[in-house]
């Protein structure tokens, strides 16, 4: 150890400071920790709701991949996929943002975004890249869910586009698909929307969106048609087509116009409903697509009521007789005659609509005493057609529904009516005791005979007695006479007037004699009176 | 009192106390022998531990988002790793991995597991052997190659791409930052020092 002891000697020993205490530089770790911390406790409290969503399939879809967006904006991630016990669904779990909380409600929809080409578009092309997403359309009601089933198809979203929402009643779907374009003037202003079959009536319900500023096209009296393909027609001037877009004629879509009427053009509320017509021709062709059947019983003859004749409510045509038949009804023991009849409830325009939408027009009128009628159409031909009318005496009446088709009560008809008051009449006639007025009559001749004979008599002895006092007293009279004929002389003013007077009388002995050849020509004159026309 | 071998001539030194800001050189060849710098282990600790943390933010993140057109993709230090893995390129993802993750990962919790009982006087058992392998491995922890490399990244695609760089990017370049300044502030001669052994 001798070196180091020299080592020692050589070199002093220096000063050794050692410090201790808090060193700035600990501010280092501090700041990260705080950042750290601050990151992680934004992280967790960002953290949303995680849910669930069941598909029918797991195509394209990717965990810790696919994301939720809303507007093309993430709002969720898929953090895992798995299959459900029965192994029917996928069902994936989403891990949501919190800002989406609020908005998974019962309505809130999901569905498969993916790239598409229908109706004319062309869609989610950024999907071939990125792969599918799974879009959302918040919900705005209910209470809050994390368990959705996903739609099958991607629907048209319109909840918050302005404009207007329809329905339209079709036999068939056509070409129309969910997408489709509805045209204005041939500008695209709206889509169908979805489509669904009504099980009560068996048509479809096609519900469409109008945007705004085009809803308000839609009026009352609009008529949607559908505008499929290309429309060829053929009449006297030439070969007629007409198109309503390339796009239309590629795939199809729906038009509407309004023709003027009346009412056309009254506002529609959201959702009103609309009979979509096959093409743009059947609008003007056939009015009223909507047929009501009902079935009149009656018991009268029905000669001259064919197929085809009117049914009329106030003299304006309601709808028509499809059919006639005869019926024996066993139960009653009694002939009846169905009449089947087609009524187009679009012929009447309801106005003021404020009734409860379940009360049927026909059943309102029905309690009120409506009653199904016929009646002579032409007493010439005896046609006949059906009337409704209302009659206030009426017993309250109920439209039947427990057939195959609902019946309206009905109402002997008017000219029956008449005939059995003339019957009556006559046989009020045949009552009168005419015989009994004979004899009487009879007595009464046979008195006056005997009157008569006593008159004779009696002329026979004032002939005797009494005419003697009379030729002297008409010597006397002849007398006065020759004094009146000097006062009354034709010239007189009595004169005159007596002239006058017997011309009156000759005068009216014509014109009786005149009538009653008229009457021995014409006797109804009496009942009717005189016939201008001769 | 300490001597010290010159690692480029071997002459021995004896070296006497020194003042908090020195520089020791060899007095044959000019070579520096050591360094002091003062409370050199507190601030190596202090930034030890700040690395950490920043290490663990850099793991936890989003590190990078692409996006070109309606195609995102997003990043993270382990996923992309992972992706390399998947897509075939064991070699250079097992490489990613060492040298970014695990190397300076080990080498930090090493140094602390050192440097922590050393601050309170005392050691850990095996402390010298794990202050070596730290040494030793210092030359594989590349994170910043990596940082280099997600630069270049960076500025090729930057043009193809939208660039959405992560917290984990930039808690990573300041661990970089912060473990540069660690290295600057450890004095391993000290370290040796306070782990005795010699004197044993």
């Amino acid at each position: 150890m001798t070196d180091e002891q020299a080592l020692n000697k050589q070199a002093p020993q220096a000063e050794i400071h050692s410090r201790r205490g808090f060193s700035i530089v600990w501010v280092v770790p501090l700041v990260a920790l705080l950042i750290a911390g601050w990151l992680g406790y934004k992280a967790w409290s960002e953290q949303g709701p995680t849910i669930t969503i069941s598909f029918a399939s797991g195509e394209g879809l990717q965990k810790d991949k696919t994301k939720v967006k809303y507007k093309e904006v993430d709002i969720g991630k898929v953090v895992d996929i798995k299959l459900s016990d029965d192994l029917s669904r996928v069902l994936v779990t989403v891990e949501m943002d919190q800002t989406a909380e609020f908005y998974l409600t019962e309505d809130t929809l999901f569905w498969v975004v993916s790239a598409q080409i229908s109706a004319g578009k062309v869609s989610g092309l950024g999907t071939l890249f990125t792969g599918v997403y799974i879009g959302m359309e918040p919900g705005r009601s209910g209470t809050s869910r994390t368990e959705f089933t996903a739609l099958e198809i991607t629907p048209v979203l319109t909840k918050d586009l302005p404009g207007r929402h329809f329905t339209l009643r079709a036999e068939d779907l056509g070409s129309i698909d969910v997408g489709y374009p509805v045209y204005y003037r041939k500008i695209e202003v709206g889509q169908v929307v979805s489509y669904e079959l009504d099980p009560v009536s068996d048509r479809l319900n096609i519900q469409i969106f109008v945007k705004a500023p085009f809803h308000e096209k839609v009026r009352k009296g609009t008529r949607f048609y559908n505008v499929s393909g290309i429309d060829f027609g053929i009449d006297a001037s030439g070969l007629k087509i007409s198109a309503e877009s390339l796009v239309s004629i590629l795939l199809g879509g729906i038009a509407f116009e309004t023709p003027a009427n009346i009412h056309s053009n009254e506002q529609i509320a959201e959702n009103a409903s609309f009979e979509l017509y096959q093409n743009r021709e059947s609008i003007s062709q056939h009015d009223y697509n909507i047929k009501e059947y009902y079935l009149l019983y009656f018991k009268d003859s029905v000669r001259g009521l064919s197929v085809g004749a009117p049914v009329e409510f106030n003299g304006i045509k309601v709808g028509q007789v499809l059919d006639v038949t005869l019926t024996f009804d066993w139960a009653a023991m009694d002939m009846i005659i169905p009449v089947l009849i087609e009524l187009e409830p679009e012929r009447i325009v309801e106005v003021n609509t404020t009734r409860a939408e379940d009360v049927s027009l026909i059943d309102y009128f029905v309690e009120r005493g409506l009653r199904a009628q016929l009646k002579s159409a032409n007493l010439l031909t005896g046609q006949l057609f059906v009337d409704f009318k209302v009659f206030p005496d009426a017993p309250s009446g109920k439209v039947v529904r427990n057939g195959s088709y609902p019946v309206v009560p009905t109402m002997p008809m008017p000219l029956e009516e008449l005939l059995a008051s003339v019957d009556r009449i006559l046989a009020k006639f045949e009552k009168l005791p005419v015989e009994e007025i004979g004899g009487d009559l009879k007595r009464l001749l046979t008195t006056m005979e005997e009157n008569l004979q006593q008159t004779e008599v009696l002329f026979g002895s004032i002939n005797q007695n009494v005419l003697p006092g009379i030729v002297q007293t008409m010597q006397q009279f002849q007398t006065s006479i020759s004094t009146l004929e000097k006062s009354y002389r034709a010239d007189s003013s009595v004169g005159l007037k007596m002239h006058k007077a017997l011309d009156e009388l000759g005068k009216a002995a014509r014109s009786i004699r005149v009538l009653s050849e008229y009457l021995q020509r014409h006797p109804e004159a009496l009942l009717r009176g005189k016939d201008n026309r001769e | 009192m300490p001597h010290i071998a010159c690692h480029q001539c071997d002459l021995v030194h004896h070296i006497p106390p020194l003042p908090e800001r020195a520089t020791v050189r060899c007095i044959r060849c000019g070579a520096v022998l050591l360094r002091t710098k003062p409370n050199s282990i507190d601030r190596t600790l202090a930034l030890l531990l700040a690395g950490l943390i920043l290490f663990s933010v850099a793991c936890s993140f989003p590190f990078l988002g692409l996006r070109s057109g309606a195609a995102m993709q997003e990043t993270a230090l382990v996923s992309g790793v992972q992706t390399l893995y998947n897509q075939g390129m064991t070699g250079l993802s097992m490489l990613v991995l060492m040298t970014c993750i695990l190397i300076p990962l080990a080498q930090m919790l090493g140094l602390f597991y050192v440097l922590a009982p050393l601050k309170f006087n005392r050691t850990a058992p095996f402390a010298g052997r794990v202050f070596r392998w730290y040494r030793s491995l210092q030359p594989w922890g590349m994170m910043e190659v990596f940082m280099l490399a997600i630069l270049i990244a960076l500025v090729k695609l930057g043009e193809m791409a939208t660039i959405i760089p992560g917290i984990a990017l930039i808690a990573f370049s300041l661990l970089i930052f912060v473990l540069a300044a660690m290295l600057s502030v450890l004095e391993p001669h000290q370290v040796w020092e306070k782990l005795g052994g010699n004197h044993e």
